[in-house]
């Protein structure tokens, strides 16, 4: 197998998250080199390209290193702020824009907000990224959760009235698409694409659950489970080899995340029909157990849980 | 042929001639695209010079210059109070009503140090690996949040911390106009033309905005290898003499309004047109 100095990984949560994710995975295949995972859940791809920038200026990426870039949703806004959300400073990572209701609200999308604007925006700093790795000729690769154009998929999803509401001029969206193509084409097919918008067709769905800190309400999570990060990877990467026991190890470890991360049904309250929402989870200790658990890839034994960290760099904004 | 790109705010695209327009006039055998922004931010920079590499595609027989303006700014392309959609490109934020709100909620001077630094990074980056000749001009110094004031506090760690990072780009920037023509003042020049867009109780105030003789200064200051011959040196000064006339109290005790004469007006017997030139948003 080829030998990396170092492994970049950058994204949002499909490359940080509280179980293995494929950058997790290319790690564990490659063990003699340092590991930088710079995702962030709910990171836009201004922070995404922001991060990269900043983790060459500080680590001078090199011909034996291998970057990999995870794209994100384009109609997320992410600025570093120093308000009521975040008073010692710090990135806004609310997800989909016209979702948030943490760092931003309904006049802020209504005012600031179009999705031409972040097709402009996103499409040159994808290609100012991929500028810069041609530059420095790491090893690298473009992924990407959904599919860099907006489109109406669950990726990540706002109902149709929302973005009706933006009146889309998709024309512009068109030309943009268009004339960055060149630079669209570096991006491999998405998570949704290829792993999970299959599996949403088939009901009943079989997913891991996620809790609302807050509320405690439970739905289904489909961020990819670390086995089928390793699917991902398996098919759509098959320049970056994996360890030979990657199948067996995220084998196991998906079967972990499924238990762990399963709310049992007798702690489940139903509030009302609906496909999107499982009930209100009534033990709220429950809940709060839910966020303490990382899960290392490769370290699913239980006993070994807890807070296990990755190997983060010491200081990245 | 060579083509020459040239980059930045209104410094670089404005009611009269800039160092874009001058270094144009020199060297009349390059083909000229001038993509400043009145108003334009670093965002809005960094933004056109990789949509123009996607239409143009940039080579080693290219020459790009980019001036690059203060950090507190806001591009956004939105919809603008008319209605209109355009980018939002307002110039200094602290002195954007449009973006009062925003400003108070959604900005901190570490924000926009962590966000345009990279900025730089990025369009040095597409250069160098593209070839281009480039020069890199400032309207202000990059430590400067507000252009209109150096500031009295200093940075926070978080922006000394970033701009030590990001030194090795930020040592590629020319000194700025404020510090090397304005002596950090920027009405410190006189006489000044009016400022045909801005007026205090119906009276357009003096605009600090460079003339072209003071473009021209810059130019001789910064980036001598330019090397500007006699002829567009001549064609400076009358240039900058009628502009005087023009934008002058005389004339708008007597027209009115400058608005009309500026947006007609032209450098060199060409049409000073911004905005893109219809092929970039």
């Amino acid at each position: 197998m080829k030998k990396y100095d170092r492994i970049f990984a950058f994204g949002c949560s499909f490359t940080n998250y509280h179980w293995a994710t494929w950058a997790d995975i290319i790690a564990y295949s490659y063990p003699e080199a340092r590991y930088y995972n710079m995702g962030l859940s709910g990171a836009g791809n201004e922070l995404i390209y922001n991060r990269v920038m900043e983790a060459d200026a500080r680590y001078n990426f090199t011909k034996n290193d291998l970057v990999i870039v995870q794209w994100s949703g384009v109609m997320r806004e992410s600025r570093w702020v120093n308000n009521e959300t975040k008073p010692n400073g710090g990135w806004t990572h609310g997800g989909n824009v016209m979702l948030d209701r943490v760092y931003f609200d309904d006049k802020f999308v209504e005012k600031y907000v179009t999705m031409e604007g972040f097709h402009l925006r996103d499409l040159a700093l994808v290609k100012a990224v991929n500028v810069l790795l041609d530059l420095k000729q790491p090893e690298h690769y473009n992924i990407a959760m959904v599919g860099i154009k907006y489109e109406q998929n669950f990726g990540d999803y706002a109902s149709p009235e929302l973005v009706k509401q933006l009146k889309p001029n998709y024309n512009m969206i068109d030309i943009l698409m268009q004339k960055y193509q060149k630079t669209v084409k570096e991006i491999r097919p998405s998570f949704y694409d290829h792993i999970l918008e299959p599996k949403r067709a088939i009901e009943p769905w079989h997913r891991p659950h996620v809790c609302t800190q807050r509320e405690g309400i439970v739905n289904y999570d489909w961020h990819p489970t670390p086995y089928e990060h390793f699917t991902y990877l398996r098919d759509i990467l098959p320049e970056v080899a994996l360890a030979p026991d990657c199948d067996e190890v995220a084998q196991a470890e998906d079967k972990y995340v499924y238990d762990r991360f399963t709310v049992p049904a007798d702690k489940i309250v139903k509030l009302r029909p609906g496909r999107f929402n499982l009930g209100k989870c009534t033990d709220m200790n429950f809940v709060k157990e839910y966020y303490n658990v990382q899960v290392k890839f490769g370290s699913f034994n239980p006993s070994k849980l807890g807070l296990l960290t990755f190997n983060r760099p010491e200081v990245i904004y | 042929m060579k083509r020459f790109f040239a980059f930045g705010c209104s410094f670089t695209q404005y009611y009269w001639g800039t160092w874009a327009d001058i270094i144009a006039a020199n060297y009349p055998d390059w083909e000229y695209h001038n993509f400043g922004q009145i108003g334009g931010g670093n965002q809005l920079i960094l933004n056109r010079v990789m949509q123009a590499d996607e239409y143009y595609n940039f080579t080693s027989n290219d020459v790009v210059m980019v001036q690059w303006t203060n950090v507190s700014r806001e591009d956004r392309w939105m919809y603008d109070n008319q209605g209109s959609e355009r980018w939002s490109s307002g110039g200094n934020i602290y002195v954007n009503d449009f973006f009062k709100d925003f400003v108070e909620r959604y900005t901190c001077p570490e924000g926009f140090y962590l966000r345009d630094l990279p900025a730089i990074k990025a369009v040095q980056s597409l250069l160098d690996y593209k070839q281009c000749y480039q020069e890199h001009f400032a309207m202000v110094p990059i430590e400067q949040l507000d252009q209109y004031k150096p500031s009295h506090t200093p940075p926070s760690d978080m922006i000394k911390h970033l701009l030590d990072i990001y030194k090795p780009n930020l040592d590629r920037l020319k000194p700025s106009y404020y510090t090397t023509l304005f002596n950090s003042n920027w009405f410190s020049r006189t006489p000044r033309p009016l400022n045909p867009f801005d007026s205090h109780l119906g009276i357009p105030n003096p605009d600090p905005h460079p003339t072209p003789y003071e473009h021209l200064l810059y130019l001789d200051t910064v980036a001598p290898e330019l090397a500007i011959n006699l002829a567009t040196r001549a064609l400076v000064e009358q240039e900058t003499a009628r502009l005087l006339v023009m934008f002058g109290v005389e004339n708008w005790r007597k027209v009115g309004s400058l608005k009309e004469l500026a947006l007609n007006n032209t450098f060199n017997g060409k049409p000073l047109k911004g905005g893109g030139n219809g092929v970039i948003y």
